[in-house]
């Protein structure tokens, strides 16, 4: 039990702090925090709005901004390539992983170039495992084009 | 408190202080309340404030990614060895869809029809109604305008190969869903990319 002093000896005052009922309720909140705790944080990648399946309405999708402009990553077995407008650029694989890390930097340099553009579309093998799908939507989504279309049939190699 | 030998005293009372003992014990709660604090303030940071808790399954491998959006209550398509699962329940052999040359997948397509029929007959009750005029009174509606029982997050293990997704994905499409997503772990910030 704690206690509060007031230092002079003469008039002792000492006031008793009761901790126990405190001590309880930390103890039962832990408890519940404990068993409730979610420790694996599992969050959600999106697909662009704009590419939805099956729409209710009748209502026109509006297309987004410079969507004229062909924006495609490819996801080879061999490494990415990006195709924007005529330009092709590859990023081989790098000890035998892909190279994530160049692909954010020259997206970036892409979305510097057209700053309005939101939408991308990625292309993926059919044999590659679903790791590689998310890897190069992770890249262009930290690019800042969100509006992804996932397309059907994979790119030519 | 003063620590004593253990073992036999001498029966004249040596070491004693005199008079009776005290049996006041004073204990040092500070450590543990201070303890106690820091342990439950780590614990509320660290709690769910989402109104979505995946299911994990242990052979479930989900992959990683750094720009992860929240979940959102949606229906939830595992994709695992074990099967296809709908909302935990099993829907089809993952082997047969592997296998199958055709992108429909007819059992997940049903459930899924079914799963739409159900949300839009809830639609029509009155509760339904009124917290969509609630919505629609805060202008809430536009940002959120797709129905949950409409979306559909994909829970797949990261080796599962892309076709397979795909055919989910198609499945999921034209029986009637407006929202696909993927659940992902969150890559840490320090992290190096794949």
């Amino acid at each position: 039990m704690a206690h509060i002093g007031d230092g002079d000896d003469s008039r002792s005052k000492t006031v008793d702090l009761n901790l126990v009922p405190i001590i309880d309720l930390m103890s039962v909140c832990i408890i519940f925090l404990l068993i409730t705790a979610v420790w694996t944080q599992v969050s959600m990648i999106q697909i662009g709005s704009s590419i939805y399946g099956k729409k209710t309405s009748d209502e026109p999708v509006e297309p987004p901004p410079r969507a004229e402009i062909p924006f495609r990553l490819d996801v080879l077995r061999d490494g990415y390539r990006v195709i924007i407008g005529r330009q092709r650029m590859t990023f081989p694989k790098v000890n035998n992983a892909y190279d994530q890390e160049r692909l954010v930097v020259e997206l970036k340099k892409i979305k510097e170039l057209y700053p309005d553009k939101a939408d991308a579309t990625i292309t993926v093998l059919d044999e590659l495992p679903y790791e590689s799908l998310i890897g190069g939507m992770d890249a262009l989504l930290t690019a800042g084009f969100p509006e992804i279309a996932v397309a059907t049939a994979g790119a030519a190699p | 408190m003063p620590i004593h030998v253990p073992g036999l005293r001498s029966r004249r009372g040596h070491g004693r202080t005199g008079g009776r003992r005290s049996a006041v014990a004073p204990l040092n709660m500070t450590a543990m309340v201070d303890m106690f604090t820091v342990l439950c303030v780590f614990l509320l940071q660290n709690y769910a404030t989402t109104n979505q808790v995946l299911p994990m399954p242990e052979k479930v491998d989900l992959p990683a990614a750094r720009e992860v959006k929240e979940l959102k209550p949606s229906n939830v398509v595992i994709i695992a060895e074990d099967g296809i699962l709908l909302n935990n329940i099993k829907i089809a052999e993952f082997r047969d869809v592997k296998e199958q040359e055709d992108w429909l997948i007819t059992s997940l397509a049903k459930e899924l029809e079914k799963v739409i029929q159900v949300g839009e007959q809830s639609k029509q009750t009155l509760g339904s109604q009124l917290r969509t005029a609630v919505k629609e009174a805060k202008k809430e509606a536009k940002t959120e305008d797709i129905d949950e029982f409409r979306k559909v997050t994909v829970q797949s293990d990261k080796n599962v190969d892309f076709l397979t997704v795909k055919k989910i994905m198609y499945t999921v499409t034209e029986a009637g869903m407006r929202e696909i997503n993927f659940a992902v772990l969150k890559k840490p910030e320090s992290a190096t990319p794949l």
